[in-house]
């Protein structure tokens, strides 16, 4: 049992859980943001990023009313709020706080160094704004500070195993992504009052595609571990799950789900994290090159073929950036920001819901027949309770439809309430890149590439390489090319 | 009396996270297992491949429902 197992044991799961700590610090977040609703500048002081020429405008307070700071006085300001909020987080979490604190403020600082880099003119300005800088060319591509972020924590993870080791209690990737969720549900629900139809289709035929995804990767990916690599069902299916649905947390759910020796779902994620590291590094860029014309289809992808909360999401900012980007550049067309990532959200959304509900259908059908051994009675059955399926659900989901379903309706029933909604919301979305950046520096961190190439895991390397690169992604891709194709986002 | 099938407290993945950075399993321990699990092989039961079954013809069956619905209506 770890440490934080045994800190945390006493205490109610909703003081206990990343899932509910991601709801608690979104809510607040958000609640600061909304202050703008009765003219309260509560997060005006919250650092906003920029494209710049002169490092010295490469951070600014987001509201002139606090301008004042400058933009290193903004950058600290937001440093210790965020500092304040997840140190709280991570004590009620039971992390050895004072270490916990040191590494998270190295994690920031490094994820902002790469955030204002990723920022520079000639990386990141997009073909409309090269006149503002005075520059002829730029690569425009936006939100390479989190591919900066991400090579950061690679290199750190890999060459630096003792520096790993220090901040890996900080190193939260689940729990910065999920907080980055719930914000972007208020963010999501003023886009659909904007567009509602477009909304509902999104959601809709997200929903459709996930189903699908489900019960078409789940046994095929079963039937290659158990028929072709040549392992036994209490491997496989947390294989099936880790590497078809979601990652660690999909592996982690249905080892619980089927009773499989814990020691399982931790050699998974060695070999999961790698490979969402890999797929993180290649995916966004291939959807925005070869998908550039249909960006719903490649929001909808990437949510469907990588396979964590944090890559998945993470992938759909950095595609929804470089597609706006190259539409703009090619075709003059200025797309809406954030429906991408909407569709890639939308799909590890309910991913996430259906790992619960998946889990639960597992349990039943390993505790009746008991599959993990051929006589199927070396393991005893237990029954199954209706908790089960609260006890698996991904609680940031309750914080991210909230916060999605309050603006919604407010801005609906209360029109005279949106400006504020979005002001505040837009506050809030800049805390929310925060811990994007830091997801991304965190996967870095704790993937170890060396440590898989070095670990016997070939087998477990193969069924994951030979279902990504032979089914999932062409399989993902069809998926969401039958329900996105043709739609697009609105434009500005 | 039902037992649940697992703890309330459910492991969290960044747990498993920081265990991936601390070397909680060794290479020792990965060959092990994985051993272990090779030598308990045993073909695939017929009720998995009925569980494999239904579910991939949920799946195709729902595919020409959405196709219908989405491409066709």
């Amino acid at each position: 049992m770890t440490d934080t197992q045994l800190h945390t044991r006493s205490r109610s799961a909703f003081l206990s859980s990343e899932d509910w700590w991601a709801v608690w610090l979104g809510l607040f977040i958000f609640a600061l943001g909304a202050g703008r609703i009765w003219d309260a500048n509560l997060l005006g002081w919250a650092a906003k990023f920029g494209v710049w020429m002169d490092p010295a405008k490469a951070a600014a307070a987001n509201s002139p009313a606090f301008a004042w700071l400058g933009g290193a006085g903004a950058v600290v300001v937001t440093y210790l709020f965020v500092l304040i909020l997840t140190t709280i987080g991570a004590w009620f979490m039971g992390a050895r706080i004072k270490r916990f604190i040191a590494g998270f403020s190295v994690l920031y600082w490094l994820t902002v160094a790469a955030n204002i880099l990723g920022n520079y003119a000639y990386l990141a300005a997009t073909p409309d704004k090269r006149a503002a800088f005075h520059i002829t060319w730029s690569l425009s591509l936006g939100e390479l500070g989190f591919v900066f972020a991400l090579v950061a924590g690679l290199i750190i993870g890999n060459f630096f195993p003792s520096a790993a080791r220090f901040l890996s209690v900080a190193a939260k990737p689940e729990w910065y992504i999920k907080t980055g969720i719930v914000i972007l549900g208020a963010n999501i629900g003023i886009q659909a009052i904007s567009a509602m139809s477009l909304a509902g289709t999104v959601i809709v035929r997200g929903l459709c595609a996930v189903v699908e995804a489900y019960l078409i990767y789940w046994p095929v990916v079963y039937i290659i571990a158990r028929k072709f690599f040549h392992f036994t069902p209490e491997w496989a299916a947390p294989m099936a799950s880790g590497i078809s649905i979601c990652g660690v947390a999909a592996a982690i759910a249905t080892g619980s789900a089927i009773r499989a020796r814990q020691i399982i779902p931790a050699i998974l994620a060695s070999v999961i994290i790698v490979f969402v590291a890999v797929e993180l590094l290649i995916l966004p860029f291939a959807a925005a090159f070869f998908l550039s014309g249909e960006p719903m289809v490649a929001g909808s992808w990437l949510g469907l073929v990588v396979k964590s909360d944090g890559g998945a999401v993470a992938s759909g900012a950095i595609a929804d950036s470089l597609i706006r980007s190259q539409v703009l550049e090619q075709t003059g067309v200025a797309y809406q920001e954030g429906w991408i990532l909407m569709a890639t959200t939308t799909a590890k959304v309910f991913i996430d819901i259906f790992i619960g509900v998946w889990s639960f259908i597992l349990a039943v059908v390993w505790s009746v027949w008991h599959l993990s051994s051929c006589d199927g009675v070396s393991r005893p059955a237990g029954s199954v309770s209706k908790r089960e399926i609260w006890n698996r659900f991904p609680k940031f989901i309750i914080g991210f439809v909230g916060l999605l379903a309050v603006v919604f309706f407010s801005g609906l029933v209360r029109p005279d309430l949106i400006a504020g909604l979005k002001a505040g919301a837009g506050q809030a979305n800049l805390l929310r890149a925060v811990f994007f950046g830091l997801c991304f520096f965190s996967i870095g961190l704790v993937t170890n590439v060396r440590k898989l190439w070095n670990a016997g895991l070939g087998r477990v390397t193969g069924v994951y390489a030979v279902a990504l690169l032979g089914f999932i992604i062409w399989v993902g891709l069809g998926i969401s090319w039958l329900f996105y194709q043709g739609i697009v986002p609105p434009t500005i | 009396m039902a037992t649940e099938l697992t703890s309330r407290q459910l492991p969290q993945a960044d747990e498993y996270y920081y265990k991936q950075t601390n070397n909680h399993i060794s290479r020792k321990d990965n060959e092990t297992e994985i051993g272990a699990d090779a030598d308990a092989y045993f073909p695939l039961q017929p009720i998995e491949k009925k569980l494999c079954a239904y579910t991939f013809g949920l799946g195709i069956v729902l595919l020409f429902v959405f196709v219908i619905l989405f491409k066709v209506l």
